[in-house]
């Protein structure tokens, strides 16, 4: 992500938080490990630090676009195993119904600010159908983390105002999350959310059509290494460069 | 009016990504268009264009971070890729892909690539078809007046359709000429010489109704990819923020920046929110003058 080198050089939690989950590993069943990380970082100033940095830089270059920025969040570092993101989350406008959601990578949540959020969690993972009967409603406060797991929980946020939300995240286990209806409790619908897709689509269509052997090896790291998804783009631009070659 | 260009008819020999922003950085001038458009700056393009390998060497870079991190980043961003740049100039290879068939990613592709959505430019360039059979374009021309908002009526006057296949070359200047690109049959690839002159910067894009000659919406390049650390600001900001923030909304060129600073600012301090209503007022632009006066909408 361009510039998120230079942002973590400038916010020293940031650096410090970078380097230390960069030693761990995080894989599915360790990513708990992280969670004295996280909180330590939630509850510091560090988010005040980078955002005192970012308007810095707005102010100073007329040219510069905050790193890692989207609509409703930042992502503040995408690591090796990891990616650190802030959200603004609102409160869901009036007339909505609210819905549960699987998440495609395993995440711990927590609030920076003073707006409690109410958590609803059911533990799909874990068995049959009695997981139905057993919510798991709370609120997260200032500076508490709630640690979601991809493909295992379902979650609802509802924050009481604007609320900020500090995310830790895995990198992603699966390239879709299911929507579900939070009165039946039934799959609504599966929605696309790995926003690598798109563009692994726009690098293998261009490998196809441009690679060589030197895209071919690469590719066949990132079929190593990468979400289904990728893994079978990559498989087929690879198959593709070998035919034209 | 967006104009098509002729390179020599002679063969010519191509040239490397960096020989040919050497030659943009000591022939063209970004506040200048007769200077993208003159023989010899065709002429070059066109040499580039005709060197196969540029973005092969763009993506084995993007492909060998793959497997460190599968956030595609580095020079890549939105559907295009940075090849070069040179003192206010930008060269960028831009993706014109079909859409999946799948009717959510369908939507989403459509939009992400901004197929049939009429706009202006806040840049002149010089662009030419690199790979494929190019997008379809409809191009119109109007007077560019650049403090139109919302809902404004826009004297528009169809000027052509016309397609960017390999070897084509165009060029577009910056705010009158309005086109909407529609969807290429086969996936397609154009370079683009981007010229950032100082104006630019403050301009906004304008999105338009074709058929109702009316601007729809106005937004900054990448214009949301701002708005956030305002809005976290307004959550976690401190004094020494509220101090960058004043600084911003005085004096960034972009009145959207200015917009969201005035508006955090007003949402920090609402014992203030009057004075920087009064002060969001007298802004240069309407679109600032226009938050303002609506209370500074989310």
């Amino acid at each position: 992500m361009p510039g998120q080198t230079e942002r973590a050089k400038a916010v020293s939690a940031l650096q410090k938080i970078i380097a230390d989950l960069e030693d761990l590993p995080l894989d599915h069943e360790d990513f708990s490990q992280s969670a004295g990380l996280f909180t330590s970082f939630l509850r510091s100033a560090a988010l005040r630090e980078i955002i005192d940095y970012e308007l810095r830089k707005i102010r100073d270059d007329a040219h510069y676009q905050p790193a890692g920025s989207s609509k409703q969040q930042m992502t503040l570092h995408n690591g090796r195993n990891f990616v650190l993101t802030a959200i603004v989350a609102k409160p869901a406008p009036a007339g909505l119904p609210p819905k549960l959601q699987s998440l495609n990578r395993d995440s711990f949540i927590g609030v920076v600010n003073g707006v409690d959020v109410e958590t609803t969690v059911f533990r799909i993972g874990a068995a049959d159908d009695a997981w139905r009967d057993n919510p798991c409603v709370s609120f997260l406060r200032q500076g508490e983390a709630l640690l979601v797991r991809a493909g295992v929980d379902l979650v609802h946020l509802r924050p009481l105002s604007c609320a900020v939300l500090l995310t830790l995240a895995s990198q992603p286990r699966f390239d879709a999350v299911t929507e579900y209806a939070a009165d039946t409790l039934e799959p609504l619908r599966e929605r696309v959310v790995n926003p690598e897709l798109l563009w692994t689509r726009y690098m293998m269509e261009l490998a196809i059509h441009y690679g060589d052997a030197a895209s071919a090896g690469a590719l066949r790291n990132a079929a190593e290494r990468g979400s289904p998804a990728v893994c079978a783009a990559a498989a087929r631009a690879i198959e593709h460069i070998h035919c034209r070659e | 009016v967006a104009l098509t260009l002729y390179p020599p008819e002679t063969p010519q020999e191509a040239i490397t990504v960096d020989d040919y922003m050497d030659f943009v950085a000591r022939e063209l001038d970004a506040e200048d268009d007769d200077s993208l458009y003159a023989p010899q700056s065709v002429a070059q393009f066109s040499r580039l264009l005709a060197n196969p390998g540029i973005v092969t060497a763009a993506l084995n870079r993007e492909l060998a971070r793959l497997p460190r991190s599968l956030d595609l980043a580095g020079d890549f961003s939105g559907t295009s890729v940075l090849l070069g740049r040179a003192p206010s100039f930008l060269l960028r290879a831009n993706f014109w892909t079909p859409p999946s068939h799948s009717e959510e990613a369908y939507a989403f592709e459509t939009y992400f690539n901004q197929y049939q959505m009429p706009h202006n430019h806040r840049f002149s360039f010089l662009t030419g078809g690199y790979y494929g059979g190019g997008y379809e374009t409809i191009i119109y021309q109007y007077e560019g007046d650049e403090g139109y908002l919302p809902g404004d009526p826009v004297a528009l006057t169809f000027s052509q359709v016309t397609q960017l296949p390999k070897g084509k070359l165009m060029f577009y200047y910056a705010v009158r000429d309005v086109h909407a690109q529609r969807i290429p049959l086969d996936p397609s690839i154009s370079l683009n010489l981007v010229a950032i002159s100082k104006k630019a910067l403050e301009r906004p894009t304008v999105l338009f109704d074709l058929e109702k000659k009316i601007v729809t919406s106005i937004a900054l390049p990448q214009g949301r990819n701002y708005e956030i650390p305002f809005l976290l600001a307004e959550q976690v900001g401190d004094a020494r923020t509220v101090d960058a923030l004043e600084e911003i909304a005085v004096t960034h060129p972009h009145p959207m920046v200015r917009g969201y600073a005035f508006r955090a600012i007003s949402r920090m301090c609402p014992n203030d929110a009057q004075v920087v209503v009064q002060a969001a007022l007298k802004d240069r632009h309407p679109y600032v003058r226009d938050m303002a006066a609506c209370g500074f909408p989310a």
